[in-house]
């Protein structure tokens, strides 16, 4: 071997294969020895490709922290490299002004895709599950664990700390709890929240007082809006049996449960998980009770259960499910 | 999908399981020396390479399975190991808790991890890393830059890269205690 890598340990030498690849192309001498390497031992390759993910993963976490770490202590380099840098903050600026994102909304980002549910455990052992199709945020500092939910619905178990309350923002409202489980869902008509444990405030995201506009306790349901008017007497809070609330959050074990529900809001409910859209022509057949446990994301299943059970056919055609007479 | 995709893919849907693979071995698998561990974990990382991102579905549950497969082949070829070790390795059942909790820092923790990190490297080969990484200049331009050769800026690189794998390897390490007594493990066998 005439390049410089080798006599090593199997990470060293996969280090140093990045390295040369980051800096241009390889040569075919250079080429022929890394695939050698690679091809003596399973284990080589497998190094190689950790030290290749570790190496393009710091241009996330670049992408996470970049300002904060580049403009904290470099005054050194900072000068020289001015241009390439007022050109990064005109860029940035400029999508701050035009759709108003900044890394600031990045920072411990957590999304999941349609038909997908996560469940994390958060640094001060707070667990979450997030329902398909959301986005939310992490912001703990040392005075508070926030949690900005962008869209869609998560379910949140907190780890008791008096000194730091936990709080959730989900749009114009937030949930504020101390060790307390709840689930919370951005609905079009408001924002829906869910007390399975303990006790939580409902508040106003920009009242500067914090105070509670109403409180929520243990199985209670409330579904919230800042438009509401002063009085929070106005709100209405309704009480939910263990076993509604097991069927709203059985999501958490991949299946949606419905009991007695109305055809339109099962099947609306199916279609949050699945690629194929299951769609019901008949306004009065929509209005329908039904009854039936199913698998989230099987909207085929669905669609066929519910065609056996009113009489119907199910005519499939692009990703749509069409129930019809 | 071509290669820089597949290790994008890879940094994204593998290496954040790392740790929590690491240590569900360290902690199932009684007497396992970190050599092991690192060999388990770059097998397991070959496979997965080879399996290509089209056929994982659940990335995170296919990484401990594969994790799992290595250590039972790995156990059975070392004669060296304990028969206990091997009947552990048979009730070593990949539990649906382990693969579906997910351990995440938030990003100011990641962060924070990163600079702690980087205080850890000399000022050449830190200055180097940061504007190769946070700066995104070229070697080439880094070595105009720093007035140094292009092939210093590399080993430069290579040093922090160097480092970077092996945080990843402590960090896990700090948490690796057993946090189950050998008593309780051998009633749990039953």
């Amino acid at each position: 071997m005439n390049t410089v890598i080798g006599k090593d340990d199997i990470d060293g030498i996969a280090a140093r294969w990045v390295a040369r690849m980051d800096r241009g192309t390889l040569s075919e001498i250079e080429q022929r020895d890394l695939d050698a390497w690679l091809d003596a031992d399973m284990r080589h390759r497998g190094a190689f490709v950790r030290a290749q993910a570790i190496w393009c993963d710091m241009n996330r976490v670049a992408a996470l922290g970049a300002g904060e770490i580049v403009s904290a202590r470099h005054s050194r380099w900072y000068g020289a490299m001015l241009p390439r840098v007022a050109s990064i903050a005109a860029c940035v600026l400029a999508l701050v002004a035009s759709v108003g994102v900044s890394s600031h909304y990045l920072v411990g980002r957590e999304s999941t895709d349609r038909g997908e549910t996560r469940r994390l455990v958060l640094d001060d052992g707070s667990a979450l599950a997030l329902n398909t199709q959301s986005v939310l945020q992490v912001k703990y500092d040392d005075d508070e664990r926030r949690i900005v939910l962008r869209h869609g619905e998560a379910t949140f178990q907190v780890a008791h700390d008096q000194q730091r309350p936990f709080v959730v923002q989900a749009g114009d409202i937030s949930v504020r709890a101390v060790g307390t489980a709840f689930n919370i869902r951005m609905k079009p008509e408001g924002v829906e929240v869910t007390v399975t444990e303990g006790v939580v405030d409902i508040l106003r995201t920009d009242d500067p007082s914090k105070a509670a506009i109403r409180r929520v306790r243990h199985n209670e349901e409330v579904i919230a809006h800042a438009w509401q008017p002063a009085a929070p007497e106005t709100l209405n809070v309704e009480p939910l049996s263990d076993e509604v609330i097991g069927r709203r959050l059985a999501w958490q074990q991949g299946r949606l449960i419905f009991e007695g529900d109305r055809l339109a809001a099962a099947i609306e409910e199916v279609n949050r998980y699945s690629s194929n859209t299951v769609v019901i022509h008949d306004p009065e057949l929509a209005q329908k009770a039904f009854v039936g446990t199913f698998q989230t994301g099987d909207a085929r299943g669905f669609a066929h259960a519910v065609a056996a059970a009113f009489n119907m056919r199910v005519v499939e055609q692009d990703e749509i499910l069409h129930l019809t007479q | 999908m071509d290669r820089s995709e597949h290790v994008r893919w890879f940094a994204r849907e593998i290496l954040p399981h790392e740790a929590d693979v690491r240590r569900w071995l360290a902690r199932r698998v009684r007497g396992l020396p970190n050599c092991h561990l690192d060999e388990i974990v770059q097998e397991a990382y070959a496979r997965l390479w080879a399996a290509g991102p089209e056929r994982l579905v659940n990335p995170r549950a296919y990484f401990f399975v594969t994790a799992r497969h290595v250590v039972g082949e790995m156990l059975r070829r070392l004669r060296v190991v304990s028969i206990e070790t091997i009947a552990d390795i048979d009730a070593l059942n990949v539990a649906n808790e382990d693969v579906s909790i997910e351990r995440r820092v938030s990003g100011r923790e990641e962060i924070e991890r990163v600079q702690h990190m980087l205080a850890k490297l000399p000022p050449k080969c830190r200055e180097a890393f940061e504007l190769r990484k946070f700066a995104e200049l070229s070697q080439k331009e880094i070595a105009a830059r720093m007035h140094l050769s292009e092939s210093t800026v590399e080993k430069h690189l290579v040093k922090a890269l160097r480092l970077l794998m092996n945080e990843m390897k402590a960090a896990d390490a700090a948490v690796a205690q057993p946090k189950v007594k050998a008593h309780e493990y051998r009633h749990r066998q039953r």
